[in-house]
């Protein structure tokens, strides 16, 4: 198992040719660094005793070759170590991963999340920094030392011996330091560890803290932690720095040695200048690979200590195997057999006790009893979430604790009470599952095919996702290519809407006209009233282009616009100032909450010196909101009827200006289309892409779905209209066959981190399908409906009840008693055992707890 | 207020003047009075419209602006009528505390306009500046408190069988 393996098995196993290398360019590159030393007794003995200006010249070139060469090894040596060290790491990160994925339950409900993605991300950074070294750096210095030890040798056997002479005392001295730093550094990580964890308990907590005011008795709690970190980090760090003043005593012992001794030998004619400049260099060189083996040992140590207490925290064996070994996953039929079974935790608390049922393929079992009475934990078990040791649970005769989780997967469906629902598209969601198993079998065979389109409609259909899925759809903005294929239809579509249903749209859309200011759409598409696809003229980049200042000029706009803009921005401060940054009040304003500082401090400015004597940068800003303001939506300011004459010239004279489009011809398919008559042709794909026009004949890009077919924005305040007109075009879209095309688009929709994006029900819709999806021989469903509204819980339930009776097992934790009357047979449970099974009408009759059950519910 | 005058306001501001006239907001601060106005919302009914109707999921208060409204209660297939609200009529206020289903049925007799608070933004103003919001919610249940004792005089003036009273289930829930 991954978790015990040793930090070195990986160095020793992992990259080798790459290892080797390295380990060649050291080599090399200790030569490199040799030469130079000869080079310098050289200069200064031969060269420069001898006056040879061109031996000076050589040998310095030649030193400055060396020098050269051997950095250009070392950075070779660094990159490659890194890329070593990273490669590795990236192995031991998803095989730890991978093992992590499997562990019990169990783990994870004792383990806070933040420990388990610090574990795995900045505990497994240290000791990646490490393995790159981990062979390269011990053997480089190792060389360099015994390489320059022998440099020295070569030149004077006595000096050298005495310098050296120092050294072995540090091999004695710092390893003991080391290791009683070692000692207290465990310590110090998990008393860092501890402390999170009490603080995080503390902020958790602190209502009950607050309420109880037991201030003294938390901050003693933390108090203590804290000071003993406090000990031990200056303990740590007495003998962290006792370690380096030490070797740096004896680094500086050997010069004084050197200086004292070889000049005497010089004095005394037995030893060359130039041989004692070698020598000091080569001594001082020696430092060096010196200090980096200490380090190294101490950097050995903490990676170890980080390893270790990584891996240990890991270190539990998986519950179930994870794929079958020679054979491929079973085909079960789902015949479940549950004899004696019971479960225990922490030794005392009996889960479930001697339970045992029969279900045979095809049949439906509901669960039911008082809260704590082991449902969930017997669906658990049967989903093979928990694994048990007494008693049995037998599917098609196979023991279930001994199936692969792949068998399981292939076989089991099963829906949590409280579904989770990854980031990425509703598609991905519905399919996340089948996906998994495809990815899982491809080893073991031909995977099961993913299910089609027409499939996950239906099944979106089956369990009440329709109506959410088709408004997804329809609030969907298509891109060109997304769109092109069904243009045409929509088009067409729109005209068709508009015939049938004007006097209701128009009391709930305002439609897209070009001779009028629309109260529904920002100042900005008021303006331009078209897809903008130039950069310069996107609202972002707008202050960047000078263009715009004129175009506003030139439409006397640009005094309007900014006062406009300051009214918002002074009103929304005021309004929102005590509110702080809740995304949700920012709604209803053209400000987005991140922006709320800026604008403080430019309405602070104007208020001083008014807007037209603010710094031009503040004035876009004013201007950038003004354009942002939607008069139908944002309550905080009005557009006057000159204003709104004076923007709607501003726009005819720039739709002509410069958009260079037809006008006119817009102008006259706006009225046929208002008028329920036939617009005209559709605009040819691909003329002046820089600018377009809201034109009846054109598909409008930078609106949705839903806005493209009614042709105009929703009024907001139209709350039953809007209701009523989306089922009016959603019958329409049935009716010309483009609903399914709807709802594809719509399964497209993103749901946001967790699915915050959809609503507890939707969420529950999702996992029910995903699971129903698999068609699994067995359906083990955990209170799945219980946040569903009425209507939907009984459509599953039909959905249940007809099209999975005879087909799939279903073991279903159920809430409301009333379905349980669809169920073939029903199991009471209290405080983990069976009190009662039977059909629904047997237990009322008998008038036991079931009854009781019933009727506690309805009084 | 003229025609002229009321177009020249924001919005926010036809709101805070709306909102004033209210009972439960007429002792609220200006900031928090302002924030019920921004996250109001101007919702329109036809003739006929339900607003809400029984046993629904209530989340919002209406304030009609204009137009008219009837509340019923239903029961056993009847329809009993309890009260016609007019301009400034305030209803359906108690789910701005509270979660439930509604107990009695809104229809919109004429086409009517009005003005709406929904339970979360008002639970989010509460939660931030709850000292001031308290009052609010005292006048808030005062107020449920006298139009119950009216809709149950209306009730006992349409029964037929005082004795019947003690047989009904479950009580009528309003």
């Amino acid at each position: 198992m991954i978790t015990q393996r040793s930090l070195f098995y990986w160095i020793r196993h992992r990259q080798r040719p790459l290892q080797l290398l390295i380990l060649a360019l050291i080599l090399v590159s200790i030569g490199l660094r040799v030469l130079p030393l000869e080079l310098q007794k050289r200069i200064i003995n031969i060269a420069i005793e001898l006056k040879q200006v061109d031996l000076l010249l050589l040998y310095c070139g030649l030193f400055l070759g060396a020098v050269l060469l051997a950095s250009l090894f070392k950075y070779a040596i660094n990159v490659l170590q890194m890329y070593v060290g990273q490669k590795i790491l990236l192995e031991i990160r998803e095989s730890l991963y991978a093992h992590l994925l499997q562990l019990p339950l169990q783990f994870f409900r004792r383990t806070p999340q933040g420990t388990v993605i610090s574990l795995l991300s900045a505990e497994l950074n240290a000791v990646g920094h490490f393995i790159g070294g981990a062979l390269a750096v011990p053997v480089t210095s190792l060389l360099t030392l015994l390489s320059f030890a022998a440099y020295m040798v070569y030149l004077d056997p006595l000096l050298a011996l005495i310098s050296l002479a120092i050294y072995p005392l540090e091999i004695v001295l710092i390893p003991i330091l080391q290791r009683r730093y070692n000692r207290l550094n465990a310590f110090r990580v998990d008393t860092v560890r501890e402390m999170s964890n009490v603080v995080g308990e503390a902020v958790g907590g602190i209502l009950e803290i607050q309420g109880n005011a037991s201030f003294t008795l938390e901050k003693a709690k933390c108090g203590r932690i804290a000071r003993h970190l406090f000990g031990l980090m200056n303990r740590l760090f007495i003998y962290k720095f006792g370690t380096k003043t030490l070797n740096n005593l004896f680094q500086n012992l050997g010069p004084f040695l050197l200086f004292l001794l070889g000049g005497y030998l010089v004095i005394h004619g037995r030893f060359t200048l130039g041989a004692l400049v070698a020598f000091l260099s080569a001594y001082e060189k020696v430092y060096e690979p010196w200090k980096e083996l200490i380090e190294y040992y101490q950097d050995l140590q903490d990676a170890r200590v980080r390893y270790e207490r990584v891996m240990g925290y890991f270190d539990e064996a998986p519950e179930f195997a994870l794929f079958p070994v020679g054979r491929a996953p079973y085909r079960l039929s789902g015949r479940i057999e549950v004899s004696d079974l019971s479960l225990t935790v922490q030794d005392q608390i009996q889960l479930l006790d001697g339970v045992s049922l029969d279900l045979a393929p095809g049949q439906q079992l509901a669960l039911v009893g008082f809260s704590g009475s082991g449902k969930t934990t017997l669906a658990m078990l049967l989903g093979q979430l928990y694994s048990y040791r007494r008693g049995h649970i037998h599917v098609d005769g196979h023991e279930l604790r001994e199936l692969t989780k792949l068998d399981v997967s292939r076989n089991i469906g099963f829906v949590a009470q409280h579904p989770f629902i990854f980031s990425g598209t509703v598609r991905d969601n519905l399919l996340y599952g089948c996906r998994a198993l495809a990815a899982e079998t491809a080893a073991g065979g031909p995977p099961p095919a993913l299910p089609d389109a027409r499939r996950l409609l239906e099944m979106v259909v089956a369990v009440g996702l329709s109506d959410d899925i088709v408004r997804f759809g329809l609030n969907a903005v298509l891109d060109r290519e997304r769109c092109e294929p069904l243009r045409a239809d929509l088009l067409r579509m729109r005209n068709r809407l508009h015939r049938q249903l004007s006097e209701e749209l128009g009391q709930a859309v305002e439609f897209y006209n070009v001779n009028r200011f629309l109260e529904h759409l920002r100042i900005y598409d008021n303006l331009f009233f078209g897809d903008v696809h130039d950069s310069a003229w996107a609202l972002s980049n707008l202050p960047h282009n000078p263009a715009f200042g004129d175009f506003l000029k030139a439409s006397d706009l640009d005094g309007p616009l900014l006062d406009l803009g300051r009214k918002l921005a002074v009103e929304t401060v005021a309004l929102l100032g005590k509110i702080g940054d809740d995304a949700f009040f920012f709604a209803s304003s053209p400000m987005a909450p991140e922006e709320f500082a800026t604008y403080a401090r430019i309405v602070r400015r104007a208020g001083k010196s008014g807007p037209a004597a603010l710094p031009p940068a503040d004035r876009m800003q004013l201007y950038l909101l003004a354009l942002r303001f939607i008069p139908g939506r944002h309550k905080l300011a009005t557009i006057s009827k000159p204003l709104a004459a004076a923007i709607v010239g501003a726009r005819q004279r720039f739709v002509q200006n410069v958009g260079h489009l037809q006008l006119r011809r817009c102008q006259l398919a706006t009225e046929h289309f208002l008028r329920g008559e036939d617009p005209g042709p559709a605009e040819e794909a691909g003329r002046n892409r820089d600018f377009s026009i809201y034109c009846p004949t054109e598909y409008l890009y930078s609106r949705s779905l839903l806005d493209n077919l009614v042709f105009g924005t929703l009024k907001a305040e139209q709350d039953t209209a809007l209701g009523e007109l989306r089922e009016r075009v959603t019958k329409a879209l049935a009716e010309n066959g483009l609903l399914d095309t709807v709802m594809e688009i719509g399964l497209d929709f993103a749901v946001g981190s967790k699915g915050d994006r959809l609503s507890g029900g939707q969420r529950q819709k999702i996992a029910i399908a995903r699971a129903l999806l698999k068609e699994t021989a067995v359906v083990i469903l955990d209170e799945a409906t219980a946040s569903l509204d009425n209507t939907s819980q009984a459509r599953i339930q039909d959905y249940i009840e007809t099209r999975l009776r005879g087909r799939q097992t279903v073991v279903a934790v159920i809430h409301r008693l009333d379905t349980a009357r669809a169920y073939d047979r029903i199991l009471v449970l209290r405080a983990g055992r069976v009190v009662e099974a039977g059909t629904y009408d047997n237990l009322i009759e008998r008038q036991g707890s079931f009854y009781d059950l019933v009727r506690g519910a309805t009084t | 207020m003229t025609a002229e005058t009321h177009q020249n306001r924001s919005e926010l501001a036809q709101n805070m003047d709306y909102l004033r006239q209210l009972s439960p907001f007429e002792r609220t601060p200006f900031e928090i009075i302002r924030l019920y106005a921004y996250i109001a919302r101007r919702i329109r009914f036809g003739q006929g419209d339900f607003i809400f109707r029984q046993n629904q999921q209530a989340s919002r208060a209406y304030l009609i602006l204009s137009g008219s409204v009837v509340l019923s209660v239903e029961k056993s297939g009847q329809t009993l009528p309890l009260q016609v609200l007019g301009p400034m009529g305030f209803f359906g206020y108690m789910s701005l505390l509270a979660c439930y289903d509604w107990g009695l049925n809104a229809q919109a007799t004429a086409a009517t306009e009005t003005l709406s608070l929904d339970r979360e933004s008002f639970r989010k103003i509460l939660i931030r500046f709850p000292d001031q919001c308290i009052e609010v919610v005292d006048s808030l249940v005062r107020l449920r408190m006298q139009r119950m004792h009216e809709h149950m005089e209306t009730l006992i003036k349409n029964i037929k069988d005082p004795g019947g009273l003690a047989k009904l289930e479950g009580g009528i829930n309003l």
